[in-house]
């Protein structure tokens, strides 16, 4: 696609260091799809602006030009969220690096969107203070990123998400404004709360240029157990019955037989001999309460049949038992040549049932299935295993992938808990939502983007004309007409 | 007396005395008693053009500022009561005129709560919605924005429309429950919501400590960064010298409940009163007047002497409550009623700048219509404009609730 000379002019008055406008073709390339390779497109022209005036200029000259952009954190997203748009301009947050500061009297840090997730604690730990947010991509994914797609991690059970650990956002509104939304580093700030709309967006409504992020205090406790069990079903139960005994934990993931299969290969990670599904249980918090957790949680598993209960005695321990489920994504390479991630939430109490499903389907199919996932707020990550190569795999692969997703709906969950919809689930989101739940949602984006210029193509299968507004009369008043009322 | 308009089947009377919006009286009152019929009202009352607010219990309805036009209420507490509580996966789904003392007491069954406060007495779960109100266990919970999952919603034109969901991980579009929580009904009415749960803890016990001035630094921080994982966090100051109390929350197993007492002691440097029910203030607002007032949490020290030398001054009684260690304070000033008006604009002007100096907000919370009346009950609001375009699409004819809330929306 050729640069418009107009906007490559107007965008060089703004990004004066030739090496922050690219517009050649070899280079784009790098820029053409997200952590979900399979979709790609080049973008027209990528900018990387170091200022908040330059984001806000250069949104201004695409909003006048009426030029669809995109933005872009570290590129790690599994939902093609920052698939770039062909005729559009992809604005890349990487450049925003700075940590502003650490304030530990208020427990907040004031970020730049491009700092990676993981320096925050880094930077954070001098003060005794950690990001609760963990997504398994922490070492290489952004801020900015987190904020767009509301990330979870391992320890979300009891920390919660992205959104309850933010306060304060900057952000370029679609038609350049900068505006602030959250309290800063106070929390309830009156009016509509445009932060907790704002939060898991998908890059749809703005342009986040500052994160003030809550930073807690480290726990004074942390143990690690590891179970191994008979059958994923043993397992769900243990689980549920976890949650039953009072016991919040930091974490709960589950691995079965294929991805501990796939862990063991690549990482060595020493999980119980035989074991057809393994747990992972951390608890958190003051030192009594874990003690008696952990044994508490110990027993459960014992008596939902586990073959071998361990807890950590040791950090090397404990990172070991860590590096098992952290490496799988990666380590189903090993035993497959392609594979898809899925993300799918079903309520916790169907889990055994929904695994039979899943095992069902993929036998059916002739595909493996290998199940890593949150046990404990049910958000499933089916790895579907295939291989491009052979004729057909990749399209029964696909199949199975959405038919998981269909379950999810069916058994009254979600299409994502955490990964977004981005490009890739827009046809799920007719599924789970009807067209007046998504008109709804789209009133919203109106408010922000009437042009549909911010991240188009993202998050909803059909965008809503703005001006249209339905079951509304124009024209006369009615009340007018009858003479009942007088327009003044 | 009940009527039945032309098109719709919904109970509707001519209004009363007790109907009224802050003073300012509808001509009719509807009942619906299912969506169906809520949904026909809106629809009706916006192709009519017809002004309506929402009304619950109406422990709150005097809140936020009177109608700009009103000739509709709608009252939501006719509505089907729902609560479903799906104990294992620790989620509810409740219809919104439940009140959240019924609610949890259905949920104490299972030994599970909604881990959020009653903060005004007989609120329902939709009222506590519309004003995003929450007490002491947002310390340790967050508040109700943090807890709510997933929402119904029937939009001013009569729009049924859900958002989130049932499960507490769920990424799947825009967190719309978010936005109608704390929007005082000014973008439709919330009929059923989900919520995250917590188990009930297995003991309670509330930790008072008598500290003075300018301990209120030293303390909190030394609280704020200790292991004892409170609960709750609160402060209680009548700012007459009569010294200031604060309350913590702890829970969790008897064994550790004590140790983290005897902890906090130790690190405080005082021996508290240990209380295992709440002390007669704990989570309740100051009567009349109430600002609420966030704050950066290191700068409640010098907040809370500005409210002492407002209450000396201005011969104000001011009262302060409020969740200390989240930045979140109630103060009440009980003669409000009786100051002639520039008075209170002064006052409310004070206690507004504190805020603003300790890097947060203040709003008029409740207050007599005269008060009201006679300050800014909302103050300076930052993105303004975006709120009012967000209004200007819920509600283009600025039908529901016309200015209740900030900004005249
Ligand atoms: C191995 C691996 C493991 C992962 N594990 C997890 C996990 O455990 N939990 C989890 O939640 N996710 C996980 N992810 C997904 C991904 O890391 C997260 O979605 C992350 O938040 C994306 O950050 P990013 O900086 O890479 O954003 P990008 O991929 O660059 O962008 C993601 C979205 O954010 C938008 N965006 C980025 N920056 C901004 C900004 N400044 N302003 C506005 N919009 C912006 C983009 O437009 C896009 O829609 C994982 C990914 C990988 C590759």
């Amino acid at each position: 696609m050729n640069v418009p000379q107009a906007l490559l002019d107007r965008l060089r008055e703004i990004i004066t260091d030739d090496q922050d406008l690219i517009s050649d073709p070899a280079l784009l390339r790098t820029f053409e799809c997200d952590g979900l390779a399979h979709y790609r497109v080049t973008p027209m022209v990528v900018v990387l602006p170091t200022t908040v005036a330059q984001v806000s200029a250069i949104v201004r000259v695409c909003h006048e030009m009426e030029i669809p952009f995109v933005a872009r954190g570290n590129g790690t997203g599994l939902s093609a969220g920052a698939l770039p748009v062909g005729d559009g301009v992809l604005i890349t947050l990487s450049k925003f690096r700075e940590i502003h500061e650490i304030d530990r009297a208020n427990q907040r840090a004031v970020v730049d969107p491009g700092v990676i997730n993981l320096d925050v604690s880094k930077a954070a730990s001098a003060a005794g203070l950690y990001y609760a947010p963990d997504p398994s991509s922490q070492q290489i994914c952004s801020i900015g990123g987190n904020v767009a797609e509301n990330s979870g991690g391992a320890h979300c059970l009891k920390y919660g998400f992205t959104t309850h650990h933010v306060t304060g956002v900057e952000v370029v509104l679609p038609d350049g404004e900068i505006v602030n939304f959250g309290g800063y580093k106070s929390v309830d700030a009156p009016g509509y709360d445009l932060l907790g709309a704002f939060i898991g967006s998908e890059g749809t409504l703005g342009i986040t240029t500052k994160v003030v992020v809550r930073l807690l205090r480290r726990p004074e406790l942390v143990k690690t157990l590891l179970a191994g069990f008979n059958s994923t079903s043993e397992a769900g139960e243990a689980v549920s019955a976890i949650i039953a005994s009072r016991i919040l934990p930091a974490a709960i993931e589950m691995m079965d037989a294929l991805a501990i299969e796939a862990a063991e290969k690549t990482v060595q990670c020493g999980y119980p001999e035989g074991a057809n599904t393994v747990l992972i249980v951390e608890l958190d918090g003051p030192n009594v309460d874990v003690s008696m957790g952990i044994e508490r949680v110990q027993h459960i598993c014992e008596s939902f049949g586990a073959t071998e209960v361990r807890i950590a005695k040791s950090e090397a321990e404990r990172a070991l038992i860590w590096k098992g489920r952290k490496s799988a994504f990666a380590a189903i390479g090993t035993i497959s040549p392609d594979f898809i991630i899925q993300d799918g939430v079903i309520p916790r109490t169907v889990l055994p049932e929904v695994l039979g499903e899943i095992a069902k389907l993929g036998a059916a199919a002739g595909i493996r299935v290998a199940n890593v996932f949150h046990a404990g707020d049910g958000n499933l990550h089916p790895l579907v295993l295939f291989d491009e190569s052979v004729d057909g795999e990749l399209e029964r692969a696909n199949a199975v992938s959405g038919a998981i997703i269909d379950l999810c709906i069916k058994h009254g969950g979600s299409i994502t808990g955490e990964h977004g919809v981005g490009a890739d689930k827009v046809s799920y989101m007719g599924k789970m939502f009807n067209e007046y739940d998504l008109d709804t949602m789209q009133l919203l984006r109106c408010a922000f983007d009437r042009e549909n210029l911010c991240n188009p193509g993202k998050v909803f299968p059909t965008p809503r004309l703005c001006g249209e507004v339905p079951g509304h009369h124009r024209g006369v008043h009615p009340l007018v007409e009858k003479g009942l009322a007088e327009l003044f | 007396m009940a009527d039945q308009s032309e098109s719709s089947n919904t109970a509707r009377r001519v209004a009363g005395e007790e109907d009224a919006v802050d003073g300012v009286r509808p001509l009719h009152v509807a009942s619906p008693t299912n969506s169906h019929e809520l949904e026909e009202t809106f629809r009706e009352a916006t192709r009519l053009r017809t002004h309506f607010v929402l009304s619950g219990n109406r422990t709150k309805i005097d809140w936020g500022l009177a109608p700009r036009a009103l000739e509709l209420g709608v009252d939501l507490s006719r509505m089907p009561v729902i609560v479903e509580h799906e104990a294992s996966d620790l989620v509810v789904r409740v219809s919104t005129n439940v009140s959240l003392d019924d609610l949890q007491l259905q949920l104490r069954q299972k030994h599970q709560r909604l881990a959020l406060d009653t903060v005004v007495p007989n609120t329902t779960i939709g009222g506590m919605i519309a004003t995003g109100l929450a007490g002491p266990l947002r310390y340790g919970f967050g508040s109700v924005r943090d807890l709510i999952i997933g929402a119904t919603v029937v939009r001013p034109d009569g729009v049924r429309a859900a958002t989130g969901g049932r499960v507490v991980k769920n990424v799947a579009g825009y967190d719309l429950a978010k936005l109608y929580t704390g929007s005082y009904g000014t973008l439709g009415a919330v009929t059923e919501a989900f919520f995250r749960l917590h188990a009930l803890p297995e003991t309670s016990q509330f930790l008072i400590f008598d500290i003075s001035l300018h301990d209120i630094r030293s303390f909190s921080q030394l609280v704020l960064f200790s292991q004892v994982a409170p609960s709750a966090f609160e402060i209680r100051d009548a700012c007459d010298g009569s010294g200031i109390q604060l309350g913590i929350l702890l829970e969790g197993f008897e064994a550790s409940v004590r140790e983290r007492t005897s902890s906090l002691a130790g690190s405080l440097g005082q021996e508290p009163r240990v209380l295992s029910h709440p002390p007669e203030w704990w989570g309740s607002l100051p009567e009349d007047t109430t600002f609420k007032v966030t704050l950066e949490v290191a700068s409640s020290q010098e907040f809370m002497a500005q409210m002492h030398e407002i209450s000396g001054s201005s011969g104000q009684r001011l009262l302060v409550t409020g969740s200390i260690g989240s930045g979140v304070l109630f103060v009440g000033a009980s003669q409000a009623d009786r100051l002639p008006a520039e008075e209170i604009e002064n006052l409310t002007h004070q206690v507004r700048s504190a805020a603003t100096r300790a890097g947060g907000f203040c709003v008029v919370l409740r207050a007599p219509m005269g008060v009201r009346r006679s300050v800014d009950v909302w103050g300076t609001i930052p993105a303004l404009s975006v709120m009012k375009r967000i209004k200007a699409q819920f509600d283009p004819f600025d039908l529901l609730a016309p200015g209740r809330f900030v900004g005249g929306i």
